[in-house]
């Protein structure tokens, strides 16, 4: 029984416009909002940790970039394994696996000792990316020909892994990660996670283990990274030393940020944000001016409005009386 | 491989140098951090602002001269940028200073991208610094860079003065209380907001002389501010924040461990090693080298 | 009534939204030793730094030397004669004693004054070099003081100053705080044990749940104060 709010309809007019985007928008735009569809599961992953947990971390690129890799690596540069299920999982288990590791040692300390851990992680793997151990890396220039093939059920040729499909995939995922973090929040679990960002040490008082809560945390958004990371590779066919270094998680961090922290569709907003800010204003506007507007935006935002555009919008639907 | 020890005296001398000159831009990074409470990246965009500034003067009015000037130039930034950026963000978040902050790295990289072009500078050494010093050491010739001799004398003076500016001066004493704890010094009578711009200030020529010295090393293009933030950030922090002792020790130990590991091991791998150690430091003794800094939260 | 030198008009402090102090009122006058007891998580120290606008109060006024310091900046009001030694000493650890001593802002000669202090606190001139952090409870405490007194204060706020220090120490620093008394300084300081500091003050203030609930003047101390003691600390003297 769905109450018929005003917020619920937009809600719906926002669905089923992207829903329905492939079939009436050029290849570029539907690049575009897969694009952001990808860096929006990515940031919801980074947002688990630093928005709902108060955990900043500068791993984030790791479990992104190394899970593409990972894909790289299983379809090109080591072997030939190209079936898309195999792949996949494998990118969700380096995902996982690299969380685990990177959340264990970088909770043996706290704030921003932890945060220094994380970013010696993605400085290391980006270093062993560049220097191309065996040439399963392949260095700087990346790992590219990376496309997935379809996948065969039946007599059904399901290409998920380009175009429009990827676009319905990423989509897919998008809202299953929207859907399990909001589950994860509204339960216990997200109780506790609250409480780890609000006072670490009554839970520890309480009897608490919040280390096992953080590394948790940090396996799930590390499988979530992951899958961003795999689905990043298949839209733009090239895995790239780019993707694990720091400055991509510093990147996620600042989505985040702008966008809205501890919500579900701030960091969305935010990714969305990035992309029309580096696609269209380039285009419109040539060469590097969308640095500029980038740039100036974090500056105005953390002036103006440093909750994050998304609480700004919410407070503007609420005063317009939309609850 | 038989490795001569005139190789070995050679790189821990050259080691020795770089760890001079990143203690300049560490400090200026650690008394910033000390006092705003998060990575200031702008400090990158005053070391890579150094560089430029630098090149661009030098072939006017001679390299020392130069140098100089550049770094009067960042002081001024400095300037601007705790007025305009800084102080207006007091009461926000680290996490929300830290971004804007990020966005201010940005657009100066661009800016320079813009009107001075993206390809790599090189910074010309004046003949009178160039070229190698021959010494005789038990029997055998080693020769060192003349300009690597220069940045020891030069970043031994400043920092033998800085040391004596927060340690001799009552406010360079009040800078480092203010850094250590900002509530107490301000219940002492200390203006937080004229310690603030000093450290600032003092912070954007540290950043400046080293980006105008390294200059010639690394040359000089867009983002070496931000590539060389995450070696600095290390050094601030395994230091201590607001330690100067132990930030040079810190920026020694590194500086070392790639200079001597880049004899026997490709330099992304002497890296890898050196950010493994700070891994293993960090986890197992937080709280800096000497253990004694202030703690961040 | 120009002998008053801090009057607090009925101030409301809040922590966020919760309100710690509701309606304090209370007034130190010149040269008076004047205590602030009560049982921790009272106000006591929300008190004190609501008069050094560390948590300036939403309500209410505070007077200081016949200015209103209501909400001035805390630096400004250490320049005017307050100056506040927090809970816990505050002392800065990586500094040495003598570098410790040359933080406060004062207007007179530093040496002169860097003489008066040592005069009183001679265990420091021996220390002068050591590292603040490395000195023990006692010295830290004795450092703290030491440091305000270089302000030439009109008033010293203490906040517990007597904390975790053993009771021989405590006997010296109460010494000293008479000596400092003796000089012309005010002192206000907050207490929640009160053993021994009860022989000092001129008068006691008595705070609960972030109001004044009584007043004694030095005769009443003396002829009650077990009975003082027991009732609003729960100490058995």
């Amino acid at each position: 029984m769905l109450t018929f709010s005003p917020k619920l309809i937009i809600y719906i007019l926002i669905f089923a416009t992207l829903l329905f985007t492939p079939l009436f928008a050029g290849d570029y735009l539907v690049h575009l909002v897969t694009s952001s569809f990808i860096l929006g599961i990515l940031a919801l992953a980074y947002d688990l940790l630093y928005g709902h947990m108060g955990i900043v971390s500068l791993g984030h690129s790791v479990f992104y970039g190394i899970a593409a890799y990972t894909l790289g690596m299983l379809s090109v540069t080591i072997f030939n394994i190209k079936n898309p299920i195999i792949t996949f999982v494998a990118a969700m288990t380096a995902g996982a696996m690299l969380g685990l590791l990177i959340g264990y040692v970088s909770t043996f300390a706290k704030g921003i000792y932890s945060l220094l851990i994380t970013f010696a992680f993605a400085h290391i793997f980006y270093l062993l990316v560049m220097s191309n151990p065996g040439g399963i890396t392949e260095g700087e220039n990346g790992i590219t020909q990376v496309r997935p093939p379809p996948l065969y059920i039946g007599n059904f040729t399901l290409n998920l892994f380009k175009g429009a499909g990827l676009y319905y995939l990423t989509f897919a995922i998008l809202i299953v990660s929207c859907i399990l973090l909001k589950a994860i929040i509204e339960s216990q679990l997200g109780d506790v996670f609250r409480g780890i960002k609000e006072n670490e040490n009554r839970l520890l008082a309480l009897g608490f283990n919040v280390r096992q809560y953080k590394i948790f945390a940090f396996v799930i958004s590390g499988i979530f990274s992951g899958i961003a990371g795999y689905l990043m590779a298949c839209l733009e066919n090239i895995v790239t030393p780019e993707m694990v270094s720091w400055t991509t998680g510093a990147q996620t961090l600042l989505i985040v940020v702008l966008g809205g922290p501890s919500s579900l569709l701030g960091p969305i907003i935010g990714s969305f944000l990035i992309n029309i800010v580096r696609f269209y204003i380039s285009s419109l506007m040539g060469g590097g001016t969308w640095v500029y507007v980038l740039g100036g935006l974090y500056i105005l935002t953390m002036l103006f409005l440093p909750q994050g555009l998304w609480k700004y919008v919410e407070r503007v639907l609420v005063s317009l009386g939309i609850k | 491989m038989t490795v001569g020890w005139e190789l070995v005296a050679l790189q821990i001398f050259n080691g020795f140098t770089m760890a001079l000159a990143y203690t300049l831009v560490a400090l200026g990074l650690s008394t910033t951090m000390g006092l705003l409470g998060i990575v200031n990246f702008a400090h990158g965009a005053l070391y890579m602002m150094g560089g430029y500034f630098t090149y661009i003067l030098a072939s006017s009015m001679g390299f020392g001269t130069g140098l100089a000037c550049a770094t009067s130039l960042c002081a001024l930034l400095g300037i601007i940028l705790f007025l305009c950026i800084y102080k207006p963000l007091e009461t926000r978040s680290p996490i929300q200073v830290l971004v804007a902050l990020i966005g201010v790295l940005l657009i100066f990289e661009q800016l320079v991208r813009d009107f001075l072009g993206a390809e790599p500078k090189m910074l010309q050494i004046p003949f009178y610094l160039s070229g190698p010093i021959v010494f005789n050491l038990l029997g055998s010739k080693i020769s060192f860079s003349k300009y690597y001799l220069f940045i020891t004398v030069v970043s031994s003076v400043i920092l033998i003065l800085v040391y004596c500016l927060f340690h001799r001066t009552n406010i360079g004493i009040r800078g480092l209380a203010s850094i250590q704890n900002k509530e107490v010094a301000s219940l002492l009578g200390v203006d937080l907001t004229k310690v603030g711009i000093i450290i600032f200030v003092l912070g954007s020529i540290l950043a400046g002389i080293g980006g105008g010295l390294l200059g010639p090393v690394f040359s000089i293009y867009p983002t070496v501010g931000g590539e060389i933030l995450g070696f600095i950030f290390v050094i601030v922090i395994v230091g201590g924040v607001g330690s100067l002792i132990g930030t040079f020790f810190a920026s020694l130990l590194f500086c070392l461990i790639r200079s001597i590991g880049c004899i026997f091991l490709s330099p992304n791998y002497v890296e890898i090693i050196a950010y493994c150690i700070l891994i293993a430091i960090i986890a197992f003794k937080p709280r800096g080298l000497l253990g004694r800094e202030k703690v961040l939260d | 009534m120009s002998n008053i030198l801090l009057e607090v008009n009925d101030i409301y402090t809040y922590y966020g939204p919760s309100c710690v102090i509701r309606g304090l009122s209370l007034y130190v006058k010149n040269k008076e030793i004047v205590a602030l007891l009560g049982r921790n998580g009272n106000g006591k120290t929300t008190t004190l730094r609501s008069i050094m606008s560390l948590n300036p109060p939403k309500r209410g006024s505070i007077w200081f030397d016949g200015k209103n310091i209501t909400g001035l900046p805390p630096h400004k009001c250490a320049r005017l004669g307050l100056s506040l030694c927090l809970e816990g000493r505050g002392i800065f650890p990586g500094l040495s004693v003598m570098e410790n001593l040359r933080v406060p802002v004062c207007s007179d000669n530093q040496k002169e004054l860097l003489k008066q202090v040592f005069e009183i606190f001679p265990e420091l001139e021996s220390r002068k070099n050591q590292r603040a952090g490395s000195l023990s409870g006692g010295e830290q405490q004795m450092l703290a003081i030491a440091r305000s007194l270089m302000m030439k204060p009109k008033l010293l706020l203490l906040d517990e100053p007597m904390e975790g220090l053993a009771p021989m120490i405590c006997k010296r620093l109460i010494s000293k705080l008479r000596e400092i008394n003796m000089k012309g300084v005010t002192i206000l300081f907050s207490s929640s044990t009160a053993k021994h500091a009860l022989d000092i003050c001129d008068r006691v203030y008595i705070i609960e749940k972030g109001k004044i609930v009584a007043e004694y003047s030095k005769k009443e101390m003396e002829e009650k104060s077990s009975e003082i003691l027991q009732k609003y600390l729960g100490v058995v003297r």
